[in-house]
């Protein structure tokens, strides 16, 4: 679903007036899409004013501390609950999300090519490609287990400058409580490319570039795929990713499109 | 914590509930209760049909919000329309897991007489905006915004009910809450 598809079914999801498939569908765009969230906000908060017009009904007596204690429960249980190491819970996110690239990088490829083809526009195509793996990416993400982690997950995918020239995936991990972790992997690197390696992989927030690391010739596997990681103080606001060959010449770009938030489990 | 029971809260004292709550705090959840409880029951007794239907959802959106507190801000929102759309989340996603519910039939404050004295003034305030923005619309426009809102249908379900087409019922309820929201505007500064 792109732009102008959830524009037109936001005030039918504002209303609750999708089927759930639709609504599903909708909720994945507007969780990467600002633009469109910025609107559902806007209509969700108009919206939930409506529910002021019904008529008051008394409140049953006792309800007030029935509601208390059951705050008051959950409270008590969230801090009974045993902390899980948190660098064991942010090794299975890890290998999760990674699990997840992976899948990507060799899945989406097919699916992206049937749906790009029938456009002769370039420009469309690309968003077309762009539109579905960034959809297909939160899809995967809403299967994810996150263990006890807190903070927040961005992801994005990273396009060759030039068609043909490998492509990629990034995720950080930005936490309030651990360091924070980037993770880019590089994918179907053709051969003529790796005469060009090693390659360095920087985040950029717009202002400072900091390095993430250098994928070397040893560390490409037979499809060409390599991986580097690097934990940080802070990786806020750091949304762009760039790879450069060895002659200084960028070669891969991406930015970190969708935004996961990661909560502790449900007590 | 001392939480004002009178007037709209200030966003800075809607972040300060919303902490107390996060802690368990129980004057932050009797102050979050004193001002929305009523609202979301009712709420939940018109879409649920049943006083136990209602009383558990009140329950359940109170968790909800302690478990998603981190996500409220005061800055984008009201506490109330946060609280509200919770609500009716819930409540429709539990109207349409069960079936065979019986509910009253739909009241809307301007068809009953008021209960003076009952509501605080910020529920008063909220409840003159719906009532503008309720009005704000054709009766075509009313109707379908109360099936879909207040009776959890969808744009299908309410074509096939009103025998009228699909794109009829969606393009109405685009141009029902365009007005909806312009009847809203400046209400979230309050």
């Amino acid at each position: 679903m792109n732009c102008v598809d959830v524009r037109e079914r936001l005030a039918e999801h504002t209303v609750a007036a999708l089927s759930a498939r639709d609504s599903a569908s909708v909720e994945r765009h507007l969780a990467w899409c600002a633009a469109c969230r910025k609107e559902a906000g806007e209509l969700q908060r108009a919206s939930a004013t409506l529910a002021f017009a019904l008529g008051p009904e008394p409140v049953p007596a006792g309800l007030e501390d029935r509601v208390v204690e059951a705050v008051q429960g959950a409270v008590a249980r969230r801090d009974r609950r045993p902390q899980a190491s948190p660098r064991r819970s942010r090794l299975v996110l890890v290998a999760a999300l990674t699990a997840v690239l992976a899948v990507l990088g060799t899945g989406w490829g097919a699916v992206m090519a049937g749906r790009a083809a029938r456009s002769d526009d370039l420009a469309l195509r690309e968003k077309i490609r762009k539109d579905s793996a960034v959809e297909r990416f939160q899809e995967m993400l809403s299967q994810i287990e996150f263990g006890d982690n807190e903070g927040e997950v961005l992801i994005g995918t990273l396009d060759p400058v030039t068609p043909g020239a490998g492509a990629g995936n990034a995720f950080t991990m930005v936490s309030p409580s651990t360091l924070d972790l980037a993770v880019v992997m590089i994918q179907n690197l053709p051969d003529a490319s790796r005469e060009l390696l090693p390659m360095t992989v920087r985040l950029n927030d717009g202002d400072e570039m900091l390095m993430v690391g250098r994928i070397e010739k040893n560390d490409l596997d037979d499809g060409g795929a390599g991986t580097v990681m690097a934990e940080f103080h802070d990786l806020s606001g750091y949304d762009t990713v760039i790879v450069r060959d060895s002659l200084g010449r960028v070669v891969m770009r991406g930015a970190m499109a969708i935004r996961a938030v990661v909560e502790s489990p449900t007590p | 914590m001392q939480a004002r029971n009178d007037g709209p809260l200030l966003p800075k004292e809607e972040q300060q509930l919303m902490e107390g709550l996060l802690a368990g705090n129980d004057d932050a959840i009797r102050a979050m209760y004193a001002r929305y409880g009523r609202p979301i029951y009712s709420l939940g007794y018109r879409l649920l049909g049943t006083r136990e239907s209602a009383e558990e959802l009140t329950q359940d959106v109170f968790l909800t919000a302690w478990r998603k507190a981190g996500r409220f801000d005061p800055t984008r929102g009201r506490l109330s329309t946060w609280l509200m759309t919770i609500a009716h989340n819930l409540a429709v996603d539990r109207l349409r897991r069960e079936t065979g519910v019986s509910r009253p039939t739909l009241v809307l404050v301007d068809e009953v007489p008021d209960a003076p004295g009952l509501d605080e003034e910020a529920v008063l305030i909220e409840r003159d905006a719906a009532l503008r923005a309720l009005s704000s619309l054709t009766a075509a426009e009313r109707r379908l915004v109360v099936r879909a809102y207040f009776r959890g249908m969808t744009a299908r379900e309410i074509a096939e009910s009103d025998g009228i087409p699909l794109g009829t019922v969606k393009t109405r309820l685009r141009s029902a809450m365009i007005k909806v929201r312009k009847a809203n505007e400046g209400k979230e500064l309050l």
